[in-house]
């Protein structure tokens, strides 16, 4: 006696295609179905996730005020007021009259706390996605749970992503900083600028399955070593996915920050800016994530399944 | 109706032995309890098949399922790719039967050295129900008595009740006691030592059994 499957299966049950196998569908097919099936997972499950993301964007702040509590407090009560203002102010003066070590130190002590409420808060989402992904359905609590359960590893897989992306961007500052304060020219800047966008993409696409890893019980630093092992294994798939994610969330977003940070002509009237922001923002938040998360989800389970030797073609397109 | 895989590869033990207290602390909750000994020993199953089937939610059931495949009860044995884009996990109990290492220490050789004194004084004080009220003078000898001949059976009973025996091991329990008792006995007539000890035994019970005879005559 046998259990009824969730859903139709073709014939051919037993067809088990490999990533040797000369079955396997070519990737691009993969990536449109990836996408496809993010996208449409992603609307159809819209109110659990905007219910999700609210609530566990309420208990980031929540969890930002308290870490800010922890660390302001004990510096008000030993050092006092005082020397809080002028951190503050020597970090408003600018670059040129703190050390480049100094500056480093606190982007690594004080920007990584501010952000790990936020890290953990995305592998929640992830947590909904893979609920999504394998059982075809999630409820908005869920994220609550995988916050819980996953919260120290997710936060780890976070911390990895920042160190990792920032070290050499650390590197290279403190080279320009020591001995003496030399910072780059406009024109140079216009070179590095790009530079560093493309290692941070390249970088993040082939850390781009940590998250679905720590989901999928592995410790962090082992999620993100099978992580870059995959893009390895599957460059085409994982980086090629990773790529259009980025153009995907990038392109939007481009109008937005184009002035501030990559120097070039505007794209958009500053008029059209006013009612495009907060739309796109939404939109992004609200669909693009959560689609994001079901996708690299998705590429996650079906890659490792394939080097498990586990996957099967279930049914056509 | 369509199946669920049939999954060959790799065959199901017959049986598992678990004796990692945290593998039997896992085991002890009522949902992993089902998801193992009641879907998943006798096939392959989804989260999704497992959360309706126990009417759970799936997030509830994926975790669980997760913590099983952890510690290495489960193993994921397909996946596959429905129409939909769902991508199905099939996950399938490593063995057909769980022995939990708990149970095996029933026997009083795998016991503490204290709980099977225990045991033994337990057993000699239970006499008394059948009206043998051993003396006090008496106890300590007839629990040494008693101690050795448990001690000699269990290391008899070591000799074909092997953890490597699998084919031994997968019998099903009511044969595997039947056949453990019918060797035992055999293997324990064959023993000087334990006959001599077993005689002590007999003649020790049959004092007291005369003595009950006479008192009623």
């Amino acid at each position: 006696m046998g259990w009824p499957s969730n859903y139709p299966d073709p014939e051919d049950n037993d067809r088990r295609i490999t990533e040797t196998s000369s079955h396997a569908p070519p990737p691009q097919t993969g990536i449109i179905k990836d996408f496809k099936v993010g996208f449409t997972l992603a609307v159809k499950n819209f109110l659990s996730f905007s219910l999700a993301m609210l609530g566990i964007l309420l208990v980031s702040m929540v969890l930002l005020v308290v870490i800010l509590l922890v660390v302001i407090v004990p510096v008000l009560i030993t050092l006092g007021l005082p020397f809080l203002i002028w951190l503050v102010e020597s970090i408003v003066s600018g670059f040129s009259e703190t050390s480049g070590l100094y500056l480093v130190m606190l982007v690594l002590f004080l920007i990584i706390p501010l952000l790990s409420p936020f890290f953990i808060a995305l592998g929640a989402l992830f947590g909904m996605s893979r609920e999504i992904v394998e059982s075809d359905g999630t409820y908005a609590e869920s994220a609550f749970s995988w916050y819980g359960k996953r919260g120290l590893s997710l936060l780890g897989g976070g911390l990895i992503h920042v160190l990792i992306t920032l070290a050499p961007i650390i590197i290279a500052f403190l080279s320009i900083s020591y001995p003496v304060w030399n910072p780059p020219t406009d024109a140079e800047l216009e070179i590095i600028i790009p530079l560093i966008v493309v290692w941070i993409i390249l970088i993040n696409g082939m850390l781009s399955l940590t998250f679905p890893g720590i989901i999928d019980g592995l410790p962090a630093i082992r999620a993100a070593a099978k992580s870059v092992r995959l893009t390895c294994q599957f460059p085409g798939r994982v980086l090629g996915a990773w790529f259009i994610i980025v153009v995907i969330i990038g392109v939007p977003l481009l109008p937005i920050f184009n002035e501030l940070a990559f120097l070039w002509r505007p794209f958009l009237p500053s008029s059209f800016l006013e009612p495009y922001t907060p739309l796109v923002i939404l939109a992004l938040v609200f669909v693009v994530i959560p689609a994001v998360s079901i996708i690299l989800t998705r590429i996650y389970m079906i890659l490792t399944a394939k080097v498990d030797a586990t996957y099967t073609q279930g049914g056509g397109e | 109706m369509n199946m669920n895989p049939k999954v060959t590869t790799n065959r199901i033990k017959e049986f598992e032995i678990v004796t990692n207290p945290k593998i039997i602390k896992l085991l002890l909750d009522k949902t992993r309890k089902d998801i193992v000994f009641k879907y998943l020993v006798s096939q392959p199953m989804t989260v999704k098949q497992l959360s309706v089937a126990m009417r759970k939610k799936p997030g509830t059931v994926l975790h669980h399922v997760q913590k099983l495949k952890n510690a290495g009860i489960i193993v994921l044995v397909e996946t596959r790719e429905t129409p939909k884009g769902i991508v199905e996990r099939y996950y399938r109990a490593v063995a057909r039967e769980f022995r939990l290492g708990i149970s095996e220490r029933m026997s009083a050789y795998d016991e503490e050295p204290e709980a099977s004194k225990d045991r033994v004084r337990a057993a000699l004080l239970g006499l008394s129900t059948l009206g043998i009220h051993i003396t006090e003078s008496e106890f300590e000898h007839a629990r040494t008595i008693l101690q050795r001949l448990i001690d000699r059976e269990a290391e008899v009973s070591r000799v074909y009740d092997s953890q490597s025996n699998h084919a031994f091991q997968s019998l099903p329990p009511s044969t595997r006691r039947d056949v453990s008792y019918r060797m035992s006995q055999f293997l324990l007539s064959q023993d000087a030592t334990y006959r001599r000890k077993l005689s002590e035994w007999h003649d020790l019970i049959s004092r007291y059994l005369r003595k009950i005879e006479s008192e009623a005559a």
